[in-house]
């Protein structure tokens, strides 16, 4: 049975203008999110792959950046609509979590702020209000001792507590949809496995959808039901999980498979 | 607490390292307390028996630790060129310099930040491409230049305070206020075109930082995003900055002072030089030295509340 269908992009081209000739990174990038999938997308670097995620969520700068297309959610196109519109669904219905741990929070800010940040622009919380679910999400991204880390700095924690303060503070409204660009690339193969894990938990328990944007297709297996595979900003192919690792059609496609490590292979 | 404890003896070293180079500084440059007290025509024996009687003929260390015991208990002794005590002279002109000083300091950020925010938010446009030349011309222009200048426009011109015509502070407060303000906003203007520059640089950098987009994502305004997450980072540096500029403004209102005629530290301190006034010399230099160090203890004090990453201790 098919579950409701959230986000659909549909031949969204993206080109960069702050060069002297204009470059595209992306080609008729088509792409269909259910409601509670995990949908992959992989590909080397520089394949489009993180600027299709970011142009859905909103972040390519609307000078620097032409797109065309469309990027329905809901009903809506992302593209065309106001950036009021735009601003609702961000961090509402939308959360995304980024490669850089490290640096994609406020080093000024105490973690609980940030993590709070969405429910002071969307919702009418109180104050206590905030706090509560704050703690509740630190909890459930498997945080020890919650109400420290709720005044602590970013620079107090290490790489995998800030990934999940990230994930804590993306999710801290429900969205819908969680875009996830390369969450594990920077942290350590223990605490890549701890992330992914907690993923699969979110998704489970609260029924998000997340789009997983990786080159590291063996925790694309391990979490995703659909991948799609981009190349020089094009998307070469598209299927289920079994299909794309089983029979893969692409001979780029057999040569990022080839390249997942052997050890990892057996263990799966 | 124990890091005051800490910074208040690193003041009384450093304050001993100031007074102990002057010191030496006044053994090296020409020129003797005793003939510019009694004139060019005074006879030899005249000369040196005041120089006994002030205590010049002893070694410079025996004549600096005299002193240094006087200042501990309170007595910076008498003024060889208007035989008072130096801590009544002092005294009355510390008010004047410190006025002048912190109105400038208002006065620089008062100019620079609103300014710095905007040109950093209309980067490129016609409005910051203006204001980056007029602050290539104010850095350019030194403050006494541009004291007269100041002078020129808003006392001859616009008429808005009779230049020369200082208010004592303690007859008309408010009109001593008003004509500090003209030799102020000297002081400030060069200081204010540098941090606008800083902070121009210091929002542009930071707005393209991963925090950033971050905050974007979470469905921010661009100006909460600038307000809320990159004004206090970017303010770090601004920080340090202003705190020297501060510091190096007590130091810059001596020529001010000359330029305004206000009697303030900076004009005892050079009148006091070209006597051989040793003792004024030395009080007015524990002065600026004083407020130079408290200004430096304030500003680490600021640093650590804005920047979680440096502990004060």
């Amino acid at each position: 049975m098919e579950k409701e269908l959230l986000l659909q992009v549909k031949d969204l081209n993206i080109e960069f203008h702050d060069h002297l000739i204009p470059e595209t990174v992306v080609y008729d990038f088509d792409l269909e999110l259910r409601e509670g999938e995990i949908v992959g997308l992989v590909g080397e670097s520089g394949s489009g792959k993180s600027m299709s995620a970011l142009a859905i969520a909103g972040l390519l700068s609307r000078r620097d950046m032409k797109k065309r297309g469309q990027i329905l959610f809901e009903g809506r196109d992302l593209l065309s609509c106001e950036r009021d519109v735009l601003r609702k669904i961000q961090g509402n219905e939308i959360g995304i979590i980024f490669q850089e741990p490290m640096t994609s929070l406020n080093p000024v800010r105490r973690i609980g702020w940030q993590v709070e940040e969405a429910l002071r622009i969307h919702t009418d919380f109180s104050k206590e209000e905030r706090y509560q679910r704050a703690i509740e999400m630190l909890q459930s991204v498997e945080l020890e001792d919650a109400e420290r880390i709720y005044r602590q700095y970013p620079h107090e924690l290490s790489g995998g507590m800030r990934q999940r303060v990230m994930i804590a503070a993306a999710m801290i409204c429900n969205p819908k949809i969680l875009i996830a660009d390369e969450p594990t690339t920077a942290l350590d193969v223990t605490i890549q496995a701890q992330i992914v894990e907690l993923l699969k938990k979110m998704n489970r328990e609260k029924k998000t959808s997340i789009l997983f944007i990786s080159h590291d297709l063996s925790l694309v297996r391990q979490l995703c039901q659909r991948v799609m595979v981009m190349q020089g900003g094009y998307v070469v192919e598209t299927g289920s999980v079994q299909e794309i690792f089983d029979v893969p059609k692409m001979e780029y496609t057999k040569k990022l498979i080839a390249a997942i490590p052997k050890v990892v292979r057996k263990s799966n | 607490m124990k890091y005051v404890g800490k910074k208040l003896l690193t003041m009384i070293l450093t304050l001993f390292a100031v007074t102990l180079f002057v010191f030496l500084a006044f053994h090296v440059i020409s020129g003797d307390p005793a003939t510019s007290m009694l004139g060019t025509e005074a006879t030899p024996a005249r000369i040196s028996a005041l120089r006994e009687e002030l205590g010049l003929n002893d070694p410079v260390l025996v004549q600096y630790g005299r002193w240094a015991v006087n200042f501990l208990k309170g007595d910076m002794g008498t003024s060889y060129s208007y035989r008072m005590p130096v801590g009544d002279m002092v005294s009355d002109k510390i008010p004047v310099t410190m006025t002048l000083t912190i109105l400038a300091f208002f006065m620089m950020v008062i100019i620079a930040i609103p300014l710095g925010i905007y040109t950093a938010r209309h980067a490129g446009g016609v409005v910051d491409r203006t204001i980056y030349i007029i602050n290539q011309v104010i850095m350019a222009v030194p403050p006494f230049f541009s004291g007269i200048l100041i002078t020129l426009l808003f006392g001859r011109i616009f008429k808005l305070f009779t230049p020369g015509a200082y208010v004592s502070y303690e007859k008309d407060f408010l009109g001593f206020v008003g004509y500090l303000l003209f030799p102020a906003l000297a002081i400030a203007l060069p200081k204010a075109a540098m941090a606008v520059k800083l902070l121009r640089s210091s929002v542009i950098g930071e707005s393209k930082l991963d925090y950033v987009r971050t905050a974007y994502s979470r469905g921010n305004r661009t100006r909460d995003v600038l307000y809320l997450h990159v004004l206090k980072n970017a303010l770090i540096p601004v920080v340090t900055f202003l705190g020297m500029a501060l510091a190096d403004m007590i130091a810059g209102s001596i020529i001010i002072e000359q330029v305004f005629s206000i009697p303030g530290l900076g004009r005892i301190l050079l009148t006091s030089i070209s006597n051989r006034d040793y003792p004024v010399v030395l009080a007015v230099i524990v002065c600026i030295a004083v407020l130079v160090l408290v200004v430096n203890m304030v500003v680490d004090l600021i640093y650590g509340l804005i920047d979680p990453r440096i502990s004060v201790e």
